[in-house]
């Protein structure tokens, strides 16, 4: 979902939702690599069976990664692909099935998005090529010295497309990849592994779903099942709720912001490609151990666990005194169908509705509210009820002038704030950061009679005093700077005209006239937009719970209505066309692609892309205007690119088939999923039998041999076979001598027109056992206290340190848990701060103990970081009364939900900053949209 | 507004076509882009059917028809989404949109032109003024470059819009002759206007009045090192892939006239002398009042020094792109000039309210320390033109109201 914020949002209210995976590390020995054995118990101490890959998460970081350099061909690129699937099989061990799903065609309301990614991707991705080309030009000159340029071909990220030929080469890998784990990882030995490639249309998550869906519909399904679906997007969440299996898990890479990033032009972190200088690289760490990667630094995993989620859900929807029965489930399914309008891939969201100023708890509130008119649930198995959403609609209508008046004023307060602070920021850089007076304050030696010392009363007091009058001179000084403020403010950049002001009379009409440009007075046109986003919230919410209700349906405008438009909505939708079908893969390239990436087709093909006299030339502009509709960066604002007219394309297509090649002809095909097994897996032998057998009709998996699984299969044209030599698709790894996996054709299990999966919790699931604080506790367990659960397991023994151990802590962090300074939940100023010695052994700290500390940082960090200024020296100890949880992940190494905010890291100058609205620092993983 | 009845009379004498053009209209068109794509289909059947002709159904995939709708669409989204196309395309497009009038197309921004905008910020902090010697050379090359490029965008537009004279970029920026203005491009503008003007400042004070040679060769090697900066990559793209064309035909077309910065300079001395005549009687009334005349203190101030000032009245109507604060009921809008130098404008119920109104507007600007002539873009009849605009010095280019005149045709 195009939502970053959304999952920040969730993780910061919803905390035990989260849980850090234990990854067990492969260890080495003289230089060997002794693999982890997966068959052991999960050292996350609870059982997976079910584990799906949303490949195209795993695609895109590593083919171009951010964090480190890009591999330098195809074939590096598929061996980072498998090593990162062994790794997420490593941590989540799953016990009976492996689904990797490749996002194929998608359908047409998704097309919107993609091409406008697709159309971003490749501008920036000539731009930062010729960028670097620039400066690599310019370091030469001033006689630095960079690597040599590896001949490579810039990646062009567009290839990770369904059709292309690096997605066909991807499937061969894949089934390369499976058929060497079956016979050759004991992990694998009872698994079953089903791969749907990019010629099976459908996105990947939602083939994923799909296939839960149709499992859960059959009756051999366990309703048991512990699936764990791997992907970074925000709405798996939204699909693994509207699944309602009991145990459902989400894996995710945890976002840590502000990852140093290695320069693009000499690989060494520390700088961008801006400020590459070519100079030599810096010995990291005292034997250069930490050259390939700074410390702390690799990717760490992270589970959510949707039952928590489903849990704090069941808590703040639960209402008393309903009109109708309360049915949690279905509330649910609420929930996540107000979710859809904050933000989705098929929709623009609401104008009014900002997930970061709290939208969905207003939703929320307005639902509650209003649930007790419209007597019962806005949504039933993934179909809407108009008159009730109207409802909801109005509500958020009645209050959209106050959200936009409120958001400007919102934004004023944190620019004066942004401003004032740093205001503050170069009046503290110019004077001593702080200096100690009153009984503390510095004194000439051998002056007056002060030559002996004299005692210090009530030394609390009087720092407190000093703490006090410094936050005081700090106020003080700001006025005196004012001067330099108009200079300051011009050189800074001229916001962007804002011709809408929503936030004044009349915004209505405003909006509408420039973003649509039509008048207000157009009521028919309004109407449409609203039918259309209508039908779009049918769509989206059918999408996640039936599967694909059309495949040519999109939202044909760039901007969503406001929540006031939705009036008599209920008679604005009846039904989807029935019986459409997806574009074929090349065809879809060719709705997706921007001229510039079309060398990924065929030349003729091709040629309609830029040709003059092409009768679809005009879907394919070179430059296309980017509203920013209020945002700060090019990459979040609205493009404006025209729509594809199916019709048209479609037709301009006719005449150039007859040129496609017969591999073409295979990769503009729609395949299907795989069913892979090894040897031990009781399907081996029935497959096997079938082969054999050339049995040419599908097939019923008996579900007894397969843990329920149920579907068809038929038989491959090219299989994998058992004793035939699998050949290696990637020369850096062998051909397979010895296979005794086999791979057939699988078909999900088919249901008659029109059927309804029911979104409902299966009968014979167990509910799952409660992991948050009851709300009755202190009522019922008056004599203990509330223990937090914080992995998977209940009963997790907590982890004690014996006396030695504490004796080897205070050895190395003497101020912190040393014995001096009387407690490290003292309140008074720890001598520390005072104390020379310790300010100077602080940078050595944290160089002699990399070990020690969990969430390692470049060391630059601590050695620009100034010294404690402005903030009362003792708040940085004691970590109970600590503020600032980077210091505390460094000290203590305290892991836990603090670190999904993004105050964690940065450097002091940068981690005020606030983690609302406006600054966005893009995200580092904003470049991996998935499809 | 000619053309439209044309349109609309020829459709009420041919209900077939009218029923045709429906099927071939988007599903979520606006009225507005559709009117005005439906008069490009119109204009250009006759490469798809004879005259009189019932045009093939959409359905049929008739390939000259389909090839009509992709250029139609392609002028819709060049003209009212703003994108643009390869310069092949832009051309074709262009020269079938001929006599098809849009007054108020939307201005939009392209996604190239807010790099370039970001990209230019982030050079100019970090290397100004250390590599002053490559930026010229490089300016001489691209100078030549953009000057061809801007004589393919001139004659792109001549044949589109034989009648009147637009988009003439400043010589320095060039891109595919967007109609839609871009910040960007404004930004640029206003810079080099300021430039020169300290540079006339300079020479005034040292007692040369008249624009010398050497006033020119000063700032054209000033102005280069700014341009130098706004020159992005794509920018430099798109000037190298417009070199074919433009040679074949460099003379077919004249260049329009296009301001400079020798326009300004020549009009800067007048101001600074009319600035203090203004200066001089607002003093000798006791200041600046609402009360005042001022449409006889501007006159006479500008008649004191031998020049007159131009009054052009049009009825609000008839310019449809004007900010929407304005009331309905105030029907007239005057526009100031001297010199062809816009100084204000005003509306009102009457002529004689709209121009008081237009000439305190215009005084107001007399208020400040200084004004100064910038070459600043604006709307005429829904395009973008370039026009002289007097503005104080303190004040940032604003969004002008769309012009009354021609501001090409009044030099």
């Amino acid at each position: 979902m195009g939502v970053p914020a959304f999952f920040r949002w969730l993780s910061r209210k919803y905390p035990s939702i989260i849980v850090h995976s234990v990854e067990e590390k492969p260890k080495e020995c003289n230089n060997i690599k002794i693999p982890v054995d997966t068959t052991k118990p999960n050292p996350n101490e609870v059982e997976f069976d079910n584990l799906y890959l949303d490949m195209n998460g795993i695609i895109h970081p590593c083919t171009h990664p951010e964090d480190k350099p890009a591999p330098k061909n195809e074939d590096e690129m598929m061996v980072a692909i498998f090593e990162y699937i062994d790794r997420l099989f490593n941590i989540v061990r799953p016990r009976r099935l492996l689904y990797m799903a490749i996002d194929g065609v998608a359908p047409r309301a998704k097309m919107n998005q993609q091409r406008s990614r697709r159309f971003r991707a490749s501008k920036e991705g000539v731009e930062s090529s010729e960028e670097k080309q620039r400066i690599r030009e310019e370091v030469l000159s001033k006689g630095g010295y960079l690597p040599p340029e590896e001949v490579k071909e810039r990646f062009d990220s567009n290839c990770i497309t369904p059709g292309t030929e690096f997605m066909d080469n991807l499937a061969k890998c894949l089934r390369y990849y499976i058929a060497d784990r079956l016979n050759n990882d004991p992990g694998w030995k009872n698994l079953t592994v089903i791969l749907s490639d990019a010629s099976v249309p459908g996105e990947g998550e939602h083939k994923i779903m799909d296939y839960i869906r149709r499992q859960r519909a059959q009756p051999h399904h366990d309703p048991n099942t512990h699936h764990c679906l791997c992907g970074a997007d925000a709405d798996l969440i939204m699909l693994g709720l509207a699944t309602h299996e009991p145990y459902f898990t989400i894996i995710r890479e945890e976002f840590k912001p502000n990852k140093p990033k290695p320069c693009g032009l000499c690989g060494q972190f520390g700088h961008e490609i801006k400020e590459c200088q070519g100079m030599p690289r810096e010995k990291k760490g005292e034997h250069d151990e930490f050259a390939d990667t700074p410390p702390g630094c690799e990717q760490e995993f992270i589970f959510i666990r949707l039952n928590v989620l489903r849990e704090y859900l069941e808590k703040e929807l639960t209402m008393a005194s309903l009109p109708f029965q309360f049915d949690f489930e279905r509330s649910v399914d609420d929930w996540v169908f107000m979710c859809f309008f904050v933000g989705n891939d098929f929709l623009p969201h609401l104008p009014s509705l900002e997930i970061r100023e709290g939208a969905i708890d207003r939703l929320v509130n307005i639902y509650k509210n209003v649930v007790h008119k419209t007597g019962g649930y806005l949504t039933d198995s993934g179909f809407v009820n108009l008159e009730r959403v109207q409802m909801i609609m109005l509500a958020v209508g009645e209050v959209e002038d106050n959200i936009f008046k409120k958001r400007k004023e919102d934004d004023e307060h944190f620019k004066r704030r942004q401003k004032e602070r740093k205001k503050r920021m170069k009046a503290e850089h110019q004077k001593p950061s702080f200096v100690t007076s009153g009984q503390f304050a510095p004194r000439a030696l051998g002056q007056g009679s002060c030559s002996v010392p004299e005692a210090i009363n009530n030394p609390r007091q009087e720092a407190y005093r000093m703490r006090m009058q410094n936050a005081h001179s700090v106020d003080n000084a700001s006025p005196n700077t004012g001067q330099k403020r108009k200079a300051e403010g011009s050189d800074s950049e001229p916001e962007p005209e804002d011709n809408i002001r929503l936030w004044e009379e009349g915004w209505k009409q405003r909006y509408y006239k420039n973003k649509f440009d039509v008048d207000a007075s157009d009521e028919k046109f309004r109407r449409k937009v609203v039918q259309s986003y209508v039908e779009g919230l049918c769509w989206v919410l059918r999408y996640y719970y039936q599967g694909c209700a059309s495949w040519k349906w999109f939202f044909p405008f760039h901007y969503a209505p406001f929540a006031s438009d939705f009036e008599n909505i209920s008679c604005l939708f009846k039904e989807f066309e029935k019986g459409t079908k997806p574009f074929k893969p090349l065809e879809q390239l060719m709705g997706v692609f921007p001229a510039a990436s079309g060398n990924f087709l065929p030349e003729s093909w091709r040629r309609l892309m830029n040709d003059p006299d092409s009768s679809i030339i005009d879907f394919y502009p070179d430059d296309f205007a980017i509203d920013l509709n209020g945002k700060k960066f090019a990459w979040q604002g609205v493009a404006l690119l025209p729509f594809v007219d199916e019709r048209r394309l479609r037709a301009a297509l006719e005449e150039v088939y007859p040129d496609l090649t017969p591999d073409e002809t295979r990769r503009n095909s729609l395949g299907g999923d795989s069913i892979f097994v090894g040897e031990s897996h009781p399907l081996n032998d029935f497959i096997h039998e079938l082969y054999r057998a050339n049995t040419t009709e599908a097939t019923q998996i008996p579900p007894e041999l397969c843990h329920g699984i149920q579907g068809k299969v038929q038989l491959e044209e090219d299989p994998i076979l058992p004793n035939k030599i699998i050949e290696s698709p990637v020369p850096l790894l062998r051909d397979l001598s010895q296979n005794f996996a086999i791979s057939i054709k699988f078909e999900d299990p088919e249901y008659e027109d029109g059927y309804i999966f029911k979104a409902v919790v299966l009968q014979g699931a167990k509910k799952p056992a409660p992991t948050l604080k009851p709300g009755d506790w202190e009522k019922s367990n008056q004599d203990r206290s509330w223990r937090p659960q914080l992995g998977f397991n209940q009963n997790r023994k907590p982890v004690h340190l014996d006396s030695s151990a504490f004796r080897t802590l205070g050895h190395t962090l003497p101020q912190t848990r040393g014995p001096r300074g009387g407690g490290h939940y003292s309140n008074a100023p720890p001598p520390g701060s005072y104390n020379p010695v310790n300010t100077y052994r602080m940078p050595n700290r944290s160089a002699a103990l990399p070990s020690l500390m969990q969430n390692n940082r470049p060391q630059g960090s601590w050695s620009n970081r100034p010294p404690l200024y402005n903030q009362p020296p003792q708040r940085n100890f004691g970590p109970m009364q600590n503020p600032h949880p980077a210091f505390m992940n460094q000290q203590m190494g305290q892991r836990g939900p603090s670190n999904y905010y993004q105050r964690y890291g940065g450097d002091l100058n940068r981690q005020g900053y606030n983690q609302g609205r406006n600054y966005q620092a893009p995200p580092p993983s904003g470049r991996y949209h998935r499809n | 507004m000619g053309s439209e009845c044309e349109v609309s009379e020829f459709l009420g004498q041919n209900p077939e076509t009218a029923a045709w053009l429906e099927r071939v209209r988007g599903e979520c068109e606006s009225d507005k882009w559709w009117q005005h794509r439906r008069e490009f289909i119109l204009r250009n059947l006759r490469d798809v059917c004879g005259e009189g002709e019932i045009p093939p159904l959409p359905e049929t995939n008739h390939k000259e028809l389909d090839r009509l709708l992709a250029y139609s669409m392609a002028w819709a989204n060049h003209v009212f989404t703003g994108c643009r196309y390869p310069l092949p395309v832009m051309e074709k497009v262009l020269k079938m949109a001929e006599n098809i009038k849009v007054t108020d197309a939307p201005t939009h921004t392209t996604r190239d032109e807010l790099v370039a905008k970001v990209k230019k910020r982030g050079i100019s902090s970090s290397n100004e003024g250390v590599e002053e010697e490559p930026c010229k050379k490089q300016k001489s090359t691209e100078d030549h470059g953009a000057r061809k490029t801007s004589n393919v965008n001139d004659r792109v537009e001549n044949r589109n819009q034989p009648s009147d004279t637009m988009e003439s970029s400043s010589g320095k920026i060039c891109d595919g002759n967007i109609p839609s203005t871009s910040l960007n491009k404004r930004e640029v503008h206003s810079n080099a206007a300021q430039r020169t003007d300290t540079n006339t400042e300079f020479y005034e004070k040292s007692g040369n009045r008249r624009p010398l040679p050497v006033t020119k060769a000063k700032s054209s090697l000033n102005l280069p090192k700014e341009a130098g900066y706004k020159h992005d990559a794509a920018q430099e793209r798109k000037s190298h892939s417009v070199k074919g064309p433009s040679q074949s035909s460099d003379n077919a077309f004249k260049p329009t006239r296009r301001f400079t910065s020798e326009d300004t300079k020549e009009r800067q001395p007048f101001f600074n002398r009319l600035y203090k005549t203004v200066a001089w009687k607002l003093v000798s009334a006791g200041g600046f009042n609402a009360n005042l005349n001022h449409e006889e203190l501007l006159n006479s101030c500008i008649e004191s020094l031998k020049a007159t000032l131009d009054i052009a009245f049009v009825p609000l109507k008839d310019l449809a792109d004007l900010p929407q604060n304005k009331t309905s009921q105030e029907n007239i809008v005057c526009e100031l000039r001297c010199k062809s130098v816009y100084l204000g404008m005003g509306c009102g119920k009457t002529k004689e309210t709209a121009k008081a109104v237009a000439s305190r507007e215009a005084v107001k600007l007399f208020l400040k320390k200084k004004v100064v002539v910038r070459i600043c873009r604006r709307k005429y009849n829904g395009r973008d033109v370039e026009d002289l605009v007097l503005y104080d010095e303190e004040s940032r280019p604003v969004n002008l109201p769309p012009a009354i005149r021609n501001p090409q045709e009044l030099v």
